[in-house]
């Protein structure tokens, strides 16, 4: 791997508060919400199987905004290590991981719509994940010195 | 020979002296006192000398984190695109 390409993915996943992109989870959990409130039967639809054994469209909906305005006050308060944020992140990125696996393993072969789901799922797991990597790499060089 | 007027020639290098100790004054002020009492200049840079070395340490397991999870995806992207080969290979064999 090119070590210049190693330094500048270094720098875009480490040294960022990820701000853009908590404020794009913002914006698609809000859409996800609004468009499960239409009226009709979203959920007859054989992607949202798994989805639709576990809750109700409108308890979908519900969830998802009420995760998009706590995902929106984070962003607005900036403050993205408080508890509040950390627990977020972890029900964050249960939230988007069950969605995407969800509609993966309804239908084959895996609909190719949900690649920005995808994307947003693996940047929830990032999210959530990076502070205790973080941790992990400052006690590492503790311990040296 | 040039006309000095030695007192004012004193008075500013005495103003500019009262600048420069009041200058160093404030200048201590930023080092935390040993059991001396006094600034602690060596202790001050030993302190940045390890965050210096510890930064480093940080930096490079953040490197090592960023390959791993670049070889993770390359491996799961090559898997799904290796997969997705065979099953075309498949089709076409039939």
């Amino acid at each position: 791997m090119p070590e210049k390409v190693v330094d500048s993915l270094t720098a875009a996943l480490w040294n960022t508060n990820m701000v853009v992109t908590r404020l794009l989870m913002g914006i698609a959990e809000f859409w996800w919400g609004l468009l499960l409130l239409c009226p009709g039967d979203t959920f007859g639809r054989p992607t949202y199987t798994y989805m639709a054994k576990v809750m109700s469209e409108e308890a979908w909906a519900f969830a998802f905004l009420l995760s998009s305005v706590i995902q929106v006050t984070i962003v607005i308060r900036k403050d993205f290590y408080c508890g509040l944020a950390r627990y977020f992140a972890a029900w964050n990125m249960v939230l988007w991981c069950f969605v995407v696996g969800s509609m993966l393993l309804s239908v084959s072969p895996p609909p190719a719509a949900i690649s920005a789901e995808i994307t947003l799922a693996m940047a929830s797991i990032w999210i959530w994940v990076r502070p205790f990597l973080l941790i992990k790499g400052i006690e590492r060089a503790e311990s040296r010195f | 020979m040039p006309n000095h007027d030695f007192d004012k020639e004193l008075q500013g290098l005495n103003d500019r002296l009262s600048t420069l100790e009041h200058r160093a004054a404030r200048s201590t002020e930023a080092f935390v006192t040993n059991d001396l009492g006094v600034p602690d200049y060596d202790g001050h840079r030993r302190a940045h000398s390890d965050m210096i070395e510890k930064e480093k340490v940080v930096t490079s397991y953040q490197r090592d984190i960023t390959k791993k999870v670049l070889e993770w995806l390359t491996v799961g992207a090559v898997a799904l695109m290796g997969g997705s080969a065979l099953e075309w290979i498949k089709a076409h064999i039939k």
